[in-house]
């Protein structure tokens, strides 16, 4: 509906609502008017009727003409209001007292004529003043209660109306009331209505503008609606139509524009790119005529790979980079090429202008450019990659070979269900299974351990072990078991377990010889101890022989040589007169050899007890030691000058004891063979000999020729004659005996008449 | 006044006569009692086997003991000697041809006042003898209250 009809509907509706508001109100100010008349009448009836009591009783009074005449007019006049109202009313109610009031009315106007014709005959003397008045008394008092009833009902007529007046007057008011409201609702509810339908598609509409305002001209405000809004958004649409075509046009031209100032950019940046690609391009990039076979174009690359530069490739062909014998063969290639059969072409030799030889493989197409057939060729120098393939190669057989050769039982399996890809021939030899025997890992198990418990143990060990291994971050350690082969014998393996991706190598290293070797060792071993046990016992057997032995010699060999050397002095002194010369230098001799003989026992018995004493190593201050030697030495040898030159802080561990008794042996020994020098010189110190911490005794002695050296630590052995020097020849075998105790060498370097020095190590024990 | 005797240990007849001699030439002139095996020795101390009976106990300057006897060896008799409440006091010099270690030490450990080697060299053993007698017959006093 146009928003034009909807208003003129409305206002319409208006209208006659307002038509009808009016005459309702015509209606009831109508039925109103006759309320008020009634009310008016029944007023005017209880009026009259007043005025008719006033001049009944005045006439009562004066018995005058003019109330009488006055009371007749009124009861006439009331008369006539009545009929007036029996008319008007219409309430039951009211009728029925509107019926009554003409009978009280004729009832007063009777007894009213009855006191006038008493009067007039009391006047007149027909009856007497008394009769008269009492006939007035009761005719009065008759007429003054019909009247008073009469009153009743009229001012009960009055109430009616009252009240009807009251009852029309409020019904008028609701009605009023009521269709005015009713009439500001629909106003209200209508305009309301109108102005949604008309404030709706506006927004739309102006909503839409906004979109299109944005620049969206793609947008339609499109409302359906038939009324003057639709129309307008319509006529809108197709404006926003006309100007989208019209800005389209414009844009596509600018487009244009722009694309092809783009496309030209482009152009060149690609050129520029194509052009560093095809020079940078690490394969060599050779662009050949078809016809001709003549280079066209060339790329640094593969003018680095043929060793020509790019004037010089331009004017070449295929038969320059090729040799004779391959040409046939690179020529049937790019006719394949061109028939489109293949487009790579491997392992093709070249030949460099330098002559030497190299290899590429050629990914090849035939092109078009300007109408003309052109090839283009890609070539990838594979010189490096041929040799790395030969190198892998040549390494895969030697692995091979270490593999299939080495003495070690390889079981290769892959992923995780273990299933088995190799065996070396190894793993067959020592165990006799094949590869379809042993097919997965889960099938050697059993095989391999056929008791249950060991089977069990050893992969509860081997779960451990590569739980550790995955905590630790390690390789997986070796583990050893006892694998039973096919035959039934029984081998001791450790098998080692390498992974690598998901191969696992497990790998088993034959350890039954060595385990047998091992055994064997063990059980020597126990024998030699048990040996060595038996020789300890015996060697204490012996000790304890030698040490009694030591002690008889010590004790009863040396009783009678103390009696010879006692009774041959005894001679010498009690019967000395009676011997001659020869004889007392006989007994001289004696007693020189007895005591000689008991130095040697003396001697012998120290080299023993050296032997047997407990080591009890310490540390030793040796200056301290040597220093208190030579001050020992110097005592006993007072009548010579000997100069000790002994170095300071010289420390040692060993035997005190027995270290004490070495030290001075040396120094006797160089003290005793410097006798001969008027002024001698001893020096003790230390060196460093061969990287051992050495020490030595040094003297300017009479030395000895190194020729004896060998005898020089054996018992007994002297390099000098008695007559020269004294001695027994036990002083350095203790010596020797001492450090080779504390287990350190000893050695001598000597010359005739140049000196000697002595030389010892000890071990350096803590 | 008696001098006071001095008991030799010894088995050797050689060694006694040695002793005897070397005692002699270094002046020392107490009474010698030698007894030729420990047990003689133990016999003569506490009045027992040969000697049962005697009436007098021994007055003794010094036991010269000898290690290597027959019988009871030379320690014993030291152990024997050191035991008793009478002779524990007594001084006695270890005089043997032994120079172990071992029975120095177990000599002086069973309570020996002296330890003397005797050498080969009878004049060196002459000295010793004279050191000895100096010491144990001049200047050493005798315990107190000890009387055998």
């Amino acid at each position: 509906m146009q928003i034009k009809t909807r208003l003129k509907t409305v206002s319409w509706i208006a209208a006659i609502m307002a038509i009808l508001v009016i005459s309702l109100y015509a209606w009831t100010s109508e039925q109103l008017k006759q309320a008020a008349a009634q009310r008016n009448l029944s007023e005017e009836m209880a009026t009259t009727h007043n005025n008719r009591m006033v001049l009944r009783d005045e006439y009562m009074l004066n018995h005058n003409e003019r109330p009488k005449e006055q009371w007749l007019q009124q009861t006439e006049n009331l008369k006539k209001l009545v009929e007036r109202a029996q008319a008007a009313v219409v309430l039951p109610e009211q009728k029925l007292i509107l019926q009554q009031i003409p009978l009280y009315l004729d009832k007063t106007k009777v007894l009213f004529t009855r006191l006038v014709v008493n009067q007039d005959d009391m006047v007149a003397g027909r009856i007497s003043v008394a009769q008269s008045q009492e006939m007035e008394r009761l005719v009065y008092s008759q007429l003054i209660i019909d009247a008073h009833s009469l009153l009743t009902k009229l001012l009960k007529l009055q109430r009616i109306s009252d009240r009807e007046y009251a009852i029309r007057q409020s019904q008028s008011n609701v009605l009023i009331l009521a269709s005015v409201l009713l009439l500001v609702c629909f106003t209200i509810f209508s305009s309301m209505l109108l102005a949604r339908s008309i404030a709706k598609p506006l927004k739309r509409l102006r909503d839409g503008i906004e979109v299109i305002s944005t620049g969206n001209l793609d947008h339609q405000v499109g409302t359906e609606s038939k009324d003057e809004i639709g129309q307008l958004s319509r006529a809108f649409d197709g404006m926003i139509a006309n100007l989208k075509q019209i800005t389209v046009s414009r844009d596509n031209l600018e487009a244009e524009i722009t694309e092809r100032k783009r496309a030209e950019e482009a152009l060149r940046d690609a050129e520029l790119i194509f052009r560093t690609i095809f020079d940078k391009a690490s394969d060599g990039i050779l662009l050949a005529e078809n016809e001709s076979r003549t280079f066209y174009m060339a790329n640094n690359k593969i003018c680095e790979m043929l060793g020509y530069t790019q004037k010089e490739i331009i004017k070449i062909g295929l038969s320059e980079i090729h040799l004779e014998k391959d040409l046939p063969y690179v020529i049937e290639q790019f006719e394949r090429i061109r028939r489109n059969e293949i487009s790579v072409v491997s392992d093709i030799p070249f030949m460099r202008k330098d002559g030497r030889i190299f290899y590429a493989d050629i990914n090849s197409s035939l092109i078009n450019l300007g109408g003309k057939d052109y090839l283009l060729g890609v070539f990838r120098d594979i010189t490096e990659r041929k040799r790395a393939k030969e190198v892998l190669r040549e390494s895969e057989e030697k692995f091979s070979d270490v593999v299939e050769s080495i003495p070690v039982a390889i079981y290769l399996s892959v992923g995780i269900e273990q299933k088995c890809e190799y065996l070396n021939p190894m793993f067959t030899k020592l165990f006799g299974y094949t590869l379809d025997m042993v097919p997965t890992v889960d099938k050697w198990w059993p095989l391999a351990y056929p008791d249950e418990n060991y089977r069990r143990q050893i992969s509860e060990e081997w779960t451990a072990k590569v739980k550790r291994a995955i905590e630790t971050q390690s390789p997986i350690e070796p583990m050893e078991v006892v694998v039973t082969c096919k035959d039934g014998s029984k081998k001791n393996i450790l098998w080692r377990y390498i992974t690598m991706g998901n191969k696992n190598y497990a790998c088993g290293l034959d350890l039954t010889k060595r385990k047998q070797a091992e055994e064997e060792i063990k059980k020597l071993n126990a024998e030699l101890e048990q040996r060595v046990i038996d020789r300890t016992v015996q060697l204490e057997a012996s000790n304890k022989e030698l040490a009694s032995f030591a002690y008889s010699v010590s004790h009863d060999l040396r009783a009678p040589l103390r009696g010879i050397d006692g009774w041959s002095l005894a001679l010498l002194e009690d019967y000395g007169e009676k011997l001659d010369d020869q004889a007392h230098k006989y007994l001289h001799r004696v007693r020189t050899e007895t005591q000689q003989m008991g130095r040697l026992i003396d001697d012998m018995l120290k080299l023993s007890r050296v032997t047997r004493a407990e080591l009890q190593l310490m540390p030793i201050d040796l200056t301290a030691m040597a220093r208190s030697i030579a001050a020992r030495l110097q005592e006993e040898m007072q009548h010579r000058r000997i100069e000790f030159i002994i170095q300071p802080a010289l420390r040692a561990n060993g035997d005190t004891q027995l270290i004490d008794i070495a030290l001075f042996n040396l120094f006797d020994n160089a003290v005793k063979f410097t006798g001969t020098r008027s002024h001698a010189r001893i020096e003790f110190g230390e060196s460093e000999v061969e990287g051992e911490k050495t020490f030595f005794i040094q003297d300017d002695g009479v030395g000895f020729d190194m020729a004896y050296a060998p005898n020089l630590f054996g018992a007994f052995q002297r390099l000098h004659k008695s007559s020269e020097f004294p001695g027994t020849g036990v002083g350095l075998a203790t010596v020797q005996r001492i450090i080779h105790r504390h287990g350190g060498r000893i050695w001598a370097n000597a010359q005739v008449d140049q000196g000697a020095t002595f030389y010892f190590t000890l071990k350096e024990t803590t | 006044m008696k001098t006071k005797t001095i008991l030799l240990v010894e088995d050797n007849p050689s060694d006694i006569d040695l002793t005897k001699r070397a005692l002699k030439k270094a002046h020392i002139a107490n009474e010698l009692v030698v007894a030729e095996d420990g047990q003689e020795a133990l016999d003569y101390l506490f009045g027992t086997g040969q000697y049962a009976g005697r009436d007098a106990a021994p007055l003794l300057a010094v036991i010269l003991l000898d290690l290597k006897l027959p019988k009871v060896d030379g320690l014993e008799v030291l152990r024997r000697i050191r035991a008793d409440e009478q002779t524990k006091r007594l001084p006695v010099v270890i005089l043997t041809s032994s120079q172990e270690e071992q029975d120095i030490a177990m000599g002086y450990d069973f309570g020996a006042n002296n330890y003397i080697r005797k050498p080969v060299d009878f004049c060196q053993f002459v000295e010793a003898i004279e050191n000895l007698g100096l010491y144990w017959l001049v200047l050493n006093e005798l315990p107190p209250k000890v009387r055998l």
